[in-house]
C-alpha cells in the first residue's frame, strides 16, 4: 500500500485548475508507469507462451 | 477538482481494479480496446471528471498496447515504417484533441433547463452518446447481415462491398509517395498516411480512445494492408498515440496515477480472460452483443446527464 500512498501523494499537486505546473517526477512517472507495466506484462506473456507452448488470449485487441 | 484527491482513498483501488477487469474482459471478449466504454463509465460509475478519465484511460491504454505490441512484434505483425510515418499525424491529432478538451474545461458552466452544468460534461456526454450509437448500430447491422449470410438468406455477390471514394485514396498521386514493403504496398501518398494518423489521434486526445475502430479498417480498406499487419501496426500506433496523450495530459494535470495503476492491473487480467472466452462464442453473436453493449452505454450516459440536470 506504500506504493499507492506514494502515487496518491505524487498526484496530489495535479489539478484541473488553470495555471497548473506539474512536478518533473509526476511527468516521468505518468509515462514510465504504464510503459514499464506494459513491457513487464508483454514479456511475461511471451515467456509463458514459450515455456508452456500455448497461445494466451490471441484474439484480444489490446 | 484536484486529481490527487477526488477518489476516496486507497480502499477505492480494489473497486477500480475490478472495474478495469470487467471493461478489460469485455474488451478482450469483443476484440476491442474498450476505451470508448471506459471513459464514460468512469464518469457514470465513479464520478471521475471527463478530463481526468481521459488522461488516466490513456495511461491504461499505453500499458496495454505496449504489452500487445511486444507480443505482435514476435509474430512480425508490425509494419514499423508505416507506424513511424503515421506517428507524425497521430501526435498532431492527439495534441489538437487534448487542446479542445482543455478549451471545453475552461469554458465553465452553462444554464440548461434552469440548472448550471459544466460545458465539458454536456459536450463530452453528447459526443460519447453519438460515438456509441454509431458503433452500436454498425456492429448490430453487420452481425445481423453475417447471420443472414450464414443462413443463405443474403446473396453474397450483392452483399459484397462496392468500391468507394475511400478506397480510391490509395491511388492518390500526391507527392511525396512512399513504399511500404512490409505491407506489400508499392506506393502511397504520405498525406494519406498522415491523414489517417491525425483523425485517429484527434479522437485519442479528445475522447481517450485508442481509435482502432477507425484506424484498423482505414489501414485495410484505404492503404490495403493485410489484416494481421493492420492489427499489429494499429496496436503499435496506439502505444505511441496513448503515450503522447499521457504526456500532454499529464502536463495539464489530467493523469491520476492510482487510477492508471488500478485500471492497468484489472484490464491486463480481464483482457486475457475475455479473449479466451471469445473462442467459445460465435463471431456474429459476439459482435451483436458488442453492439447491444454500446446501446447500454448510451442509456447510462443519458441517465447520468439527466441526473446532473436534476441536481
Amino acid at each position: 500500500m506504500d506504493v499507492l500512498a506514494w502515487l496518491q501523494d505524487l498526484g496530489r499537486d495535479a489539478s484541473a485548475a488553470p495555471g497548473f505546473q506539474p512536478r518533473p517526477l509526476y511527468l516521468v512517472v505518468s509515462i514510465a508507469l504504464p510503459v514499464a507495466l506494459g513491457l513487464f506484462a508483454g514479456f511475461t506473456l511471451r515467456l509463458l507462451e514459450r515455456v508452456l507452448r500455448v497461445e494466451i488470449g490471441s484474439r484480444g485487441g489490446h | 477538482m484536484d486529481a490527487g484527491t477526488f477518489l476516496l482513498g486507497d480502499h477505492s483501488f480494489p473497486f477500480l481494479a475490478f472495474f478495469g477487469l470487467i471493461i478489460g474482459g469485455l474488451g478482450g471478449f469483443f476484440g476491442v480496446g474498450g476505451g470508448f466504454l471506459m471513459v464514460p463509465m468512469l464518469n457514470v460509475a465513479f464520478g471521475v471528471p471527463y478530463n481526468i478519465a481521459v488522461g488516466s484511460d490513456l495511461g491504461q491504454m499505453c500499458g496495454m498496447s505496449t504489452a500487445a505490441s511486444v507480443r505482435h512484434a514476435r509474430f512480425g505483425n508490425i509494419d514499423f515504417k508505416l507506424g513511424f510515418l503515421m506517428i507524425v499525424g497521430t501526435a498532431t491529432g492527439v495534441e489538437a484533441g487534448a487542446q479542445i478538451l482543455e478549451a471545453l474545461k475552461r469554458v465553465g458552466t452553462l444554464s440548461l433547463f434552469g440548472r448550471e452544468i459544466d460545458v465539458m460534461t454536456v459536450v463530452m456526454s453528447l459526443v460519447y452518446a453519438a460515438l456509441l450509437l454509431f458503433l452500436g448500430q454498425a456492429m448490430v447491422r453487420e452481425s445481423l447481415r453475417s447471420m443472414r449470410r450464414a443462413k443463405g438468406e443474403v446473396d453474397l455477390a450483392a452483399d459484397a462491398p462496392a468500391p468507394s471514394a475511400v478506397s480510391g485514396l490509395r491511388t492518390l498521386k500526391l507527392w511525396p509517395m512512399v513504399s511500404l514493403p512490409a505491407s506489400g504496398i508499392e506506393a502511397v501518398s504520405l498525406w494519406v498516411i498522415l491523414g489517417i494518423g491525425f483523425s485517429t489521434g484527434f479522437l485519442s486526445g479528445m475522447l481517450g480512445v485508442g481509435g482502432g475502430f477507425i484506424r484498423m479498417p482505414a489501414l485495410v480498406y484505404i492503404l490495403g494492408c493485410p489484416t494481421v499487419v493492420a492489427v499489429g501496426t494499429d496496436l503499435f500506433e496506439i502505444m505511441f498515440s496513448s503515450g503522447y496523450g499521457v504526456l500532454t495530459h499529464s502536463f495539464k494535470g489530467n493523469v491520476h496515477l492510482v487510477l492508471v495503476l488500478a485500471l492497468l492491473v484489472g484490464t491486463t487480467i480481464g483482457a486475457q480472460l475475455g479473449a479466451s472466452y471469445t473462442r467459445r462464442a460465435g463471431g456474429p453473436w459476439v459482435r451483436f452483443g458488442f453492439g447491444c453493449l454500446a446501446f447500454v452505454g448510451v442509456i447510462m450516459v443519458a441517465i447520468k446527464l439527466y441526473a446532473k440536470l436534476l441536481h
